[in-house]
């Protein structure tokens, strides 16, 4: 670490204090990955008492961030000269715990899945399992509840006369998510109990400003009037008296005048909506529908886990109740885990701080309550940017982090450290200098707690020069039509970005890398949005100019035409009513029928692939079609008469290799995506095709379902996701996706758009801080619903100017603010916020081109203004590669090629390396056995039966024996036989000593008693070789050899029913055998043998086969 | 019934071994194999040294970190036994402190491959494989592909080995739930489990292994896709009352569409299929009946046997080859009942519904080997299977973070620290679990160590989205020891094509080959055209696919541009047209094409159906509403003769009816919510019927024809369009005409179903709607005014049509009831020219064949969104750009309402 730094010292104790909690609140690029590398090192190294691996716990954000971290300290730990510790620790990485939060959580049911009512063996569920269980339970539930015999008629009419079925359903769906807590009295939950102290607080604090905003406005008009109802009524609410004071209460907040300033007007529109909302809080209506929810919310989650999978949440929430509600096994893991880090402590889900805290607290105390745990000093290290605090929607909570941190690691004693890394390793002076000044506008100057940090600036490392243009730019677009909105803006702001950095930045503007000059490429630049929706046009605009691009986290997979057409042909082949489908396979490259043509067919009543003979009678034109559409028709017949029989794993397979998508996916305009694309529904399909629920049907259906509903799923991708690694492509992703990432040269686009966010109609929310659970379904409220919404929306506020500081730091070399002109800048809109920040007045830019530089801070900006066009100029930019025939197509090689490949499979297969002298026999005499039909099952299972217990007699018989003692050993052996057989046991034994008394009178069984038995039952495996292959192992049992005068004989024991006739008839088989053993005889005992014999126990026959 | 495991077998062992007489004949017995024992085969193997000559083969080298599990196990649990140090023959390729010769077995070559996800891992793999059979004279035998699990692989390898005609004999085993036999079983029980549901019985009569000849004569074949389409006709969604409705049509033909009569028009089904489908619904039903709803193991199994015997064909399969597995198939359910009958040992009773669960989930445990047909070949195992097995070259598979080692945990039920307590103070030999680590490295060094000359190790660097993987930790030591080159296998398809050794021409099957030269826009036209089956199809579609995705600002014959229709035309000529149908063009011309000239629809899912949708619930408001007015008409309320009816009474009770008919041959979802909706449907229709009485009362109106199918013509010399357009015949069926003898006056009413929250622009100015052809009924109604002057009771030349009528039955919109009017005069008046413009652009569209996309709001709820290519981009692009196909059409639908004389809408919002 260069010592240089003027957070040098911060980096150090950070990396090093073993006495002491220690926060670190490290600004974008300023290296915590690295400072969390330091730390495990110094942990496991240079500590006075070294920790073993199993001792920490360091928990990242996301898996591939654990990995990064995991892969780093396993690179430093091998660079490090031989040393004892550093080879343990590599040792025992494999067991280390530095994952996410969830496989930590998942780690610990593991451990005690008992205390945590799981299941030992349960698997994560990234959320499919539970989607598909949740359905199935909420049809069963509504059939009970909504069937002829509704136990609960009148709950669900008032139910559905205020929310729909579906809102129903995704408010069953809240409750069944497992953070939030269904333990506690819902009566509580729903206020029925009085208010939350919390709840009759903040209504006052909310009529307390209303009062000031009133104050401050002197003049009496309708908001004005508003408010001081809204300021009388809240407190009176505070107060539990809910009655309405006045009549002028739904009455819509007039817009914006003179005398109020936007954001009081917003402000006070806010209020009066809350107190409107408050007024409108009907439990009555409300309770009964929660009743009614909460009892299956509660069953389906019981369930759920009996399935054996536990959701995301379901891990946390049972890893917290664990730690929560088992002292001893607290009292244990504190023992057992001895550091904790935790990086993006910003992000981290609240109910995760809850189980950090309890790990982390000191050792002989284990209180139930996370407010009231004190800390081990010296074992919890946190690593995190409030500032990027951007996953509200994941819940994270910066009020929980704020109390987390100051109240419990700050504010204990001894008190915690808190560190600043400012020294940014990532972005150029001139960037920094801009960027602070722009933040220190954006951010308070004191953190307002709860809601937003301060800002601290961030520390260049080094002065070295920029180039030219790089440098903050804002390039702002003027479409060509008046009052464009959004959107159209949107398109011509994409249009104009395409255009300028294929004609003007790739390959001809420069910037730094590594220190030296470069032309700019596509690899350096990363597009980035606020939210995905705004991507697609910009993508479309820089395809036309055949600009290499990489989405990450669009979502348009199932809107891909290629991946349309191959779910087309698998409905039509499997379903040939589906004319639908059919007339959307014809349409394809595949079918590549004109449209004249398929309404031919369509009028004689052709559409049906099951037609192969063509009807008489047809005029020319149908004809004609007929005959174009045949070679498709008969590819859709032979796919339906195909598919119902194979196992759906290779349903697609088969699709592939039968219809050539994926040449034809090469051939079309985005040649290698769309041929990535549909190997990738491939995949998707086997996947599911894996559930062993599903049919055939049902795989259609569901992949039907998809291309209709087109649920979020990526293309698939072209790149890889290897750091920093743009692999020749323009990145197009969202702000989040790029958090912790970094690129040469950053373009924020779309900034002129909005967030448009619709309220949602259902929420169920549980606010950590203050407990209270937050229910809303369509009109119908809870008070904390009320409170809740406020509170998250306020919080949504202040997250986007942290999102954009996410999204303004990315860039290394150059950071491009690109927007378009609307009529009206939307005030939630990046733009208004850039506006605000580098002070540009909107308004007063001119129609024209033009560029002005703005000093912000000690460094300056440009801004340019740029006419854009809305409709673009062409439909394809892309020159249509010259389209050739292939010179040298030499077919024939290619078919001799695979010919011969295939043709030496076949082969092989046919000849297993490991022979026996049964499987000869098919092969050589194709005898093929006649299989047992089912009706006479029981009898040949029962006849082949009595041939083993025969064999196995005969096994342990000492011929020298007293023949008399054959009988009672077969009386032994009969009495083990299997309890399936018992009510045949009379027969089988009876059978069995019928052969063996006829065995004994004969004559081979007295030969035998003179005999030396050489073996019984003897295994032999010798190297053979057939036609086929050089190199296989003959094995086989031979039941017996014997010498008799000096001469080895072998023999096998039959004891099948057989003629004389029959035994001539297979006597080529027969003979292989004998071949087969005696070779084998030859070559173990050295001994040629003098003959083989089949000894046939039911006659007592012989039939010898001379060698 | 006693049960053994292998525990029980060596300790029973353990009682004999000293006296047997068999150990007593041996020389000396040889042990190999052997360092995962438990305390009881080690107590066995401890009596056997103790009594018998005995030599131990063991993994070990003395001091090499790599063979520390080993090492530890012979210290703790062998060393006692032997009077020396063990010799030790071998060397290691991880050297521990003073071990630094002989990393590999000497002529052992190493390299490391990385790829993005399996399927290139496996490709790499074989295609690697066809170069050391080919051109370095390995025999497939000699080649072992070896992963740490097969798990990720049983899918993949067989395919991917297949398509590279590789021969390999493999441990892969699949679940038996995976076949479509198996399947079938299942399906079978679980129909009585569901109810017969009406997906799953179609489902399981379209499985080709089911025996339907029982039920269906010889002389037919089942036709499972009419089935299909009868049942989601008749709306069958479960229970056998509802099959029961297959019992209307046993004798004659089921329509597939009704119309509001409930008269049946239209393509029909045969009452033949109807028939064989009720006999083997029925025979299914019966033969299931007497399966319990709760019974013992014993009896289910028995149950599910016969049930497989009586409906499962082992002999069946389409394919070549495939009777003989499913026989095998069978088989194993057999084998999987019997397993399940021993459950009686723990609980006799069950209900059916876990019995079914039973059966599913040992389905799904019972596995089939894979390589059930093959035999030679390429070896392929897991890390387990391939202990002592020795190769010439071998693949390790997956050497990633968590799979080789793989991820092993604690026990929770017996933690390590017990273990360690158990095995090291009281010497019961118990594994720890997290000791495994060491097991996995010893695992990993023999199997290194067993490829005689070429090893190369594989590992993903990213999975197949392109996330990326950590790699084991085992290739940084081997890259540390051996300094093994990595070949980095790109995940892009070109660039694997352009520079990948692996990827060279002679190992690109005939489609991969075809691939790479389309991607390079090189046409292999005797590849396409010989070279493989799919290629003739590629060649067929190129000249398409250069048209789909052309570049021109035109669109073509495969964007809806079919030039004039002559046929159609003449049909519509002569059934007329209808304006609903007609505006569907001005919604979207591909849409009218598809719906109109192609008369396509969508198929219906009645088991998704778990309320009404809004359109059924206004074909049911308007019927009801037309048949109650008709009743009172009938029954003189209008001409009051019967003034003591109650017309709420009367309309309660055809809703009754009219509700119930619906119900009988429709889905309607769950009953409750059912009644929900009829009661909310009533009282809209009650509110909307007492004003329009009211106001029918009030200005001298009386309803006098009820859904009148009329005609009508465009006044073709008045209109000054075309002739050939104006020739059209214009149908439509008016739902209501009023007549008003004092006014000499009609006025034409039609009912509009409205669930939307609020009306939008063109549900109030009807003028508007009309001039942008998105609202065609009013003036094309008004194309009838001559056929209606005649039909009225006092109708004379004199007769004027007062206009026509939208009557909204909006339960949402306030008030509930809303009206909004066309003038009757619009064929003569100041909007005249506005409305025959976009009546013309429709019909000139439809004329000369132009049905191209116009994407737009409406498409979300499109029944053609996958077959117009509306995501298509160069369709698209063309679709927008073709100004002079388009800009007219675009200019149509973003027409302004024109001014009119009269004042188009009453009762109005604002
Ligand atoms: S989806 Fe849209 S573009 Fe396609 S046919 Fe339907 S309305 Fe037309």
């Amino acid at each position: 670490m260069s010592t240089t730094l003027s957070d040098s010292p911060a980096r150090e104790r950070a990396a090093t204090a073993g006495d002491r909690n220690i926060v670190v609140t490290a600004g974008a690029g300023t290296g915590k990955t690295t400072l969390l590398v330091n730390r495990l090192l110094h942990l496991l190294l240079h500590r006075a008492e070294p920790l073993a691996v199993g001792d920490i716990v360091a928990l990242t954000f996301t898996n591939k961030a654990a990995d990064e971290m995991k892969l780093r300290l396993r690179t430093r730990l091998n660079e490090l000269p031989a040393n004892d510790l550093a080879a343990k620790a590599l040792h025992e990485l494999e067991k280390s715990q530095i994952g996410t939060i969830h496989s930590f959580a998942a780690h610990l049911l593991r451990l005690y899945p008992i205390e945590s009512r799981v299941d030992p063996g349960f698997q994560q569920d990234e959320g499919r399992q539970f989607d598909e269980f949740f359905q199935q339970e909420w049809a069963v539930w509504l059939d009970q509840e909504l069937g002829s015999a509704a136990a609960h008629e009148e709950i669900w009419r008032a139910a559905l006369s205020s929310v729909t079925l579906e809102e129903l359903q995704e408010l069953a769906r809240g409750f069944v998510g497992e953070l939030i807590p269904l333990d506690e009295d819902l009566d509580v939950q729903l206020g029925l109990n009085g208010m939350s102290p919390s709840i009759s607080d903040w209504l006052l604090r909310q009529a307390h400003i209303a009062m000031e905003l009133r104050q401050s406005h002197p003049k009496i008009n309708t908001l004005e009037r508003l408010l001081e109802d809204a300021a009388t009524y809240l407190e009176r609410a505070a107060r539990q008296d809910r009655c309405i004071v006045s009549g002028s209460w739904d009455r819509e907040v007039p817009p914006l005048t003179k005398q109020w300033s936007r954001d009081d007007h917003e402000q006070a529109k806010r209020i009066v909506r809350v107190a409107q909302a408050v007024a409108t809080v009907r439990l009555d209506l409300l309770q009964p529908i929660v009743q009614l929810i909460v009892p299956f919310a509660r069953e389906c989650r019981r369930r759920f886990v009996h399935t054996g999978y536990i959701s995301f949440d379901g891990l946390v929430a049972r890893a917290r109740n664990l730690l929560r509600d088992h002292p001893l096994i607290r009292r244990e893991l504190k023992r057992q885990f001895r550091s904790i880090l935790v990086d993006e402590f910003q992000d981290t889900d609240p109910a995760q701080y809850e189980m950090i805290l309890y790990l982390a607290e000191a050792p002989d105390a284990e209180v139930s309550d996370w407010r009231k745990i004190t800390l081990e000093p010296g074992k919890l290290f946190i690593v995190g940017d409030p500032k990027q605090s951007i996953y509200a929607f994941r819940r994270a909570d910066m009020e929980a982090y704020d109390t987390v941190v100051e109240d419990h690691i700050l504010a204990q004693a001894p008190p915690g450290e808190c560190h600043t890394l400012q020294t940014n390793f990532r972005s150029h002076a001139g960037l920094l200098t801009c960027i602070n000044a722009f933040f220190s506008r954006i951010f308070p100057e004191q953190a307002i707690k709860g809601i937003q940090p301060r800002h601290d600036p961030l520390l260049s490392r080094d002065h070295q020069a920029s180039l030219p243009g790089e440098e903050v730019e804002i390039r702002l677009v003027r479409p060509d039509v008046t009052d464009a909105d959004a959107e159209t803006a949107g398109r011509a702001e994409a249009e104009e970005l395409a255009r300028w950095l294929s004609e003007e930045v790739f390959n001809r503007e420069e910037m730094y890398e590594h220190g030296v000059p470069v032309k700019i490429k596509p690899a350096h630049v990363a597009i980035l949005f606020r939210t995905l929706t705004d991507m697609r046009d910009y993508l479309e605009a820089l395809r036309r100019y055949q600009i290499p691009c990489l989405t990450e986290g669009e979502k348009h997979f199932y809107e891909r035409q290629e991946v349309i057409d191959a779910i087309n042909l698998l409905r039509a082949a499997v379903d040939a009513h589906d004319r639908l489908a059919l007339v959307g396979m014809l349409r394809s490259s595949l079918g590549a029928m004109p449209d004249v043509q398929i309404e031919t067919l369509s009028r004689h009543h052709l559409l049906d692939y099951r037609i192969a003979r063509m009807p008489d009678s047809l005029d020319p034109q149908a004809q004609t079609a007929y005959h174009a559409v045949q070679p498709i028709y008969a590819l859709l017949r032979d796919l339906s008469s195909e598919l119902p029989g194979l196992p759906l794993t290779e349903v697609m397979d088969t699709l592939l290799s039968k219809a050539p998508l994926l040449e034809l996916a090469a051939a079309s305009i985005d040649g290698e995506q769309a041929v990535a694309n549909v190997l990738k529904l491939r995949d998707l399909a086997v996947q599911l095709a894996k559930q062993s629920v599903l049919t055939l049907r049902g795989l259609v259906a569901e992949l039907t379902r998809r291309v209709l509903d087109v649920p979020d799923e990526a293309e698939s991708s072209l790149a890889e996701d290897l750091d920093g690694d743009g692999q020749g492509f323009v990145r197009l992703l969202s702000i989040h996706k790029a958090k912790g990432l970094e690129f040469p040269v950053v373009i924020l686009a779309g900034l002129q758009r909005g967030t448009n966010r619709v309220p949602s109609r259902i929420m169920v929310h549980h606010d950590w801080s203050t407990g209270i659970v937050g229910i809303k379904a369509g009109e119908l409220q809870t008070l904390g619903g009320v409170y809740v919404t406020a509170k998250l929306e306020e919080r949504r506020r202040a997250e986007q100017s942290r999102v954009l500081y996410v999204a303004m730091t990315r860039a290394k070399r150059r950071l491009i603010l690109s927007a378009g002109i609307t009529r009206h800048i939307a005030p939630d809109s990046f733009l208004a916020m850039v506006a605000q920040g580098f002070g540009i007045d909107l308004d007063s830019l001119g129609a024209d081109a033009q560029t002005t530089r703005l000093p912000i801070g000690s460094g300056t900006i440009v801004l340019k203004v740029i006419p854009g066009k809305t409709v673009p100029l062409h439909a394809n930019r892309r020159e249509r590669a010259e389209w050739q025939d292939l010179e040298h197509d030499d077919v024939a090689v290619v078919r001799a090629r695979w010919g011969e490949r295939f043709r030496r499979q076949q082969e092989i297969s046919r000849c297993p390396p490991l022979l026996s002298p049964t499987f000869l026999k098919g092969t050589k005499s194709r005898i093929v056995t006649v299989r047992r039909s089912r009706s006479d099952g029981p009898r040949s299972e029962v006849a082949s039966l009595i041939g083993t217990l025969a064999h196995r007699i005969l096994e342990q018989w000492d011929f020298a024996d007293d023949p008399t003692k054959l009988i009672d050993l077969a009386e032994i052996m009969c009495a083990a036989i299997d309890a399936k057989y018992i009510h045949e046991y009379n027969s089988i034994r009876s059978s069995v000593k019928e052969i063996l008394e006829v065995f004994i009178k004969s004559e081979i069984f007295q030969i035998l008693r003179e005999a030396i038995i050489v073996g019984r039952e003897v295994p032999f495996a010798i190297p053979w070789s057939t036609s086929e292959s050089q190199h296989s192992v003959m094995e086989g049992i031979i039941d017996l050899v014997y010498r008799l005068n000096g001469d080895i004989w072998v023999a096998d024991y039959k004891t099948d029913h057989i003629t004389g006739e029959e035994i001539g008839d297979r006597a080529e088989e027969y003979q292989l055998q004998a071949q087969i053993y005696t070779e084998a005889v030859s070559k173990c005992l050295g001994v040629r043998p003098k003959g083989f014999q089949f000894i046939f126990l039911r006659t007592g026959t012989v039939v010898p086969v001379l060698s | 019934e006693q049960r053994f495991d292998r525990d029980d077998l060596a300790s029973e062992a353990e009682t004999y071994a000293v006296r047997s007489a068999f150990l007593q004949r041996q020389s000396r017995i040889l042990y190999y194999g052997f360092y995962d024992v438990t305390q009881v085969q080690l107590d066995l193997f401890h009596t056997v040294v103790r009594h018998y000559p005995t030599t131990l083969f063991f993994p070990m080298v003395k001091g090499n970190p790599a063979y520390g599990f080993a090492e530890r196990f012979f210290e703790r649990h062998l060393f006692g036994l032997v009077g020396q140090a063990p010799q030790s023959p071998g060397t290691a390729i991880f050297p521990g402190p003073g071990h630094d010769d002989g990393l590999l077995r000497s002529g052992q070559s190493c390299r490391m491959l990385s790829m993005s996800g399996p399927v290139d891992e496996l490709t790499v793999v074989a295609k690697d494989i066809l170069t050391l059979v080919e051109e370095r004279g390995y025999g497939f035998e000699d080649i072992g592909v070896v992963a740490r699990t097969l798990t990720g692989y049983t899918t993949l390898l067989p395919r991917i080995f297949d398509q590279h005609a590789i021969p390999f004999t493999s441990t892969m085993t699949r679940p038996l739930s995976e076949f479509p036999l198996a399947k079938a079983c299942i399906q079978l029980l679980d129909l009585r489990v569901s109810g017969f549901r009406r997906d799953r019985v179609i489902e399981l009569l379209s499985s080709p292994f089911l025996r339907l000849s029982p039920v269906c004569p010889s002389n037919v074949t089942p036709r499972h896709n009419v089935w299909d389409v009868a049942t989601r006709r008749l709306g069958i969604i479960k229970g056998m009352d509802e099959w029961t409705r297959l019992t209307r049509y046993l004798k004659k033909d089921l329509p597939l569409r009704d119309d509001d009569d409930g008269e049946l028009v239209g393509p029909r089904i045969s009452c033949e299929h109807i028939q064989h489908l009720w006999t083997a619904v029925s025979a299914l039903a019966s033969s299931l009946q007497s399966v319990p709803d709760s019974g013992t193991w014993e009896d289910y199994s028995e149950h599910v046997q016969r049930l497989c015997d009586e409906w499962l064909d082992g002999h069946a399969g389409g394919l070549d080859g495939q009777a003989d597995d499913s026989h095998q198939l069978l088989e194993s359910v057999a084998q999987a009942l019997v397993e399940l009958r021993r459950l009686s040992a723990i609980h006799r009773e069950v209900t059916l519904v876990d019995f079914t669960a039973a059966f599913h989930r040992i389905m799904e445990e019972t596995l089939v080997p894979i390589t059930s047909s093959r035999a030679g070949g390429v070896q392929v195992f897991d890390a387990m299977a391939a202990r002592g097995v020795a190769f010439r070259a071998l693949y390790i598979l997956g050497l990633n973070e968590k799979v080789f080692p793989r991820h092993i945990r604690e026990d929770a039920f017996l933690r390590d620290r017990t273990r360690r307590f158990l095995e090291v103070d009281l010497g019961f030999k118990i594994q720890e679990k997290l000791a495994g680590y060491d097991e996995e490295k010893l695992l990993f060094t023999l199997l290194c160590r067993s490829a005689r000359e070429q090893l190369t190790l594989l590992y993903q660097r990213t999975d197949e989205a392109g996330r990326s993987l950590l790699p084991s930790g085992y290739l940084a030591e081997v890259q540390r020891t051996v300094g093994a080159g990595e070949q980095v296998v790109p995940r892009r398809l070109t660039v694997k094509f352009e520079n990948t050794p692996q990827y060279h021409l002679d190992r690109l099957t005939p489609s991969e080959m075809a691939t790479k030269f389309l991607l390079m826009r090189r046409v292999p036209r005797r590849l396409l055209e010989e070279g493989y089956e799919a290629g003739r199809v590629v060649a067929r579609g190129l000249p398409a696919l250069s048209s789909l995705d052309g570049t021109e600002q035109r669109l073509g014959a495969y964007d809806g541009i079919t030039g004039p229709l002559e046929s159609a035309w003449q049909t519509m000529q002569l059934s007329g047209a209808s304006p609903t149908a007609l505006q569907e063009y001005a919604t979207c011309p591909f849409r009218y094409f598809a719906k109109q000239v192609l008369r396509l629809r969508p198929l219906t899912v009645p088991e998704s159906i778990d309320q009404i949708g809004p359109a059924e619930l206004g074909t049911l408001a308007h019927s009801i509403l037309r048949r109650c007015l008709q009743a009172l008409s009938t029954e003189g309320y209008f001409s009051h003769v019967a003034p003591s009816i109650d017309p709420l009474d009367r309309l309660e009770q055809v809703a009754q009816a009219e509700f119930e008919r619906f119900a009988g041959s429709h889905p309607v979802g769950y009953p409750l919510v059912w009644r929900l909706h009829q009661e909310r449907l009533l009282t809209v229709l009650r509110d909307a019927l007492r004003e329009d009485l009211a106001e029918m009362a009030r200005e001298g109106w009386e309803p006098v024809l009820f859904e009148e199918e009329m005609h009508g013509r465009l006044n073709a010399p008045l209109s000054g369009m075309p002739a050939e357009l104006a020739e059209i015949l214009i149908t439509g069926r008016l739902d209501r005409v009023d007549w008003s003898r004092s006014q000499n006056a009609y006025r034409i009413i039609d009912y509009k179903f409205k669930t939307s929250r609020n009306p939008d622009t063109l549900d109030k100015n009807l003028l508007m709607g009309a001039a942008r052809a998105t609202r065609l009924q009013p003036p094309l109604y008004l194309t009838m005014t001559e056929a209606l002057r005649t039909r009225m009771p006092g109708g004379s030349t004199e007769t004027t049509c007062h206009g026509v009528w939208f009557y909204y039955l909006a339960p949402a919109w306030d008030p509930s009831l809303r009206q909004a009017s066309f003038p009757g005069n619009a064929w003569s008046s100041s909007i005249t020219p506005s409305i025959l413009q976009a009546v013309t652009h429709v019909l000139n569209g439809i004329h000369s064949g132009r049905f191209f996309i116009y994407a737009s709001g409406s498409c979300d709820r499109c029944d053609y969104r996958l077959l117009c290519r509306k995501s298509h981009q160069p369709t698209v692009w063309r679709a927008r750009l073709d100004h002079a196909l388009v800009s007219p059409y675009r200019a149509l639908r973003s027409a302004p309402s024109p001014k009119a004389d009269t004042s188009p809408v009453t009762g109005s919002t604002e």
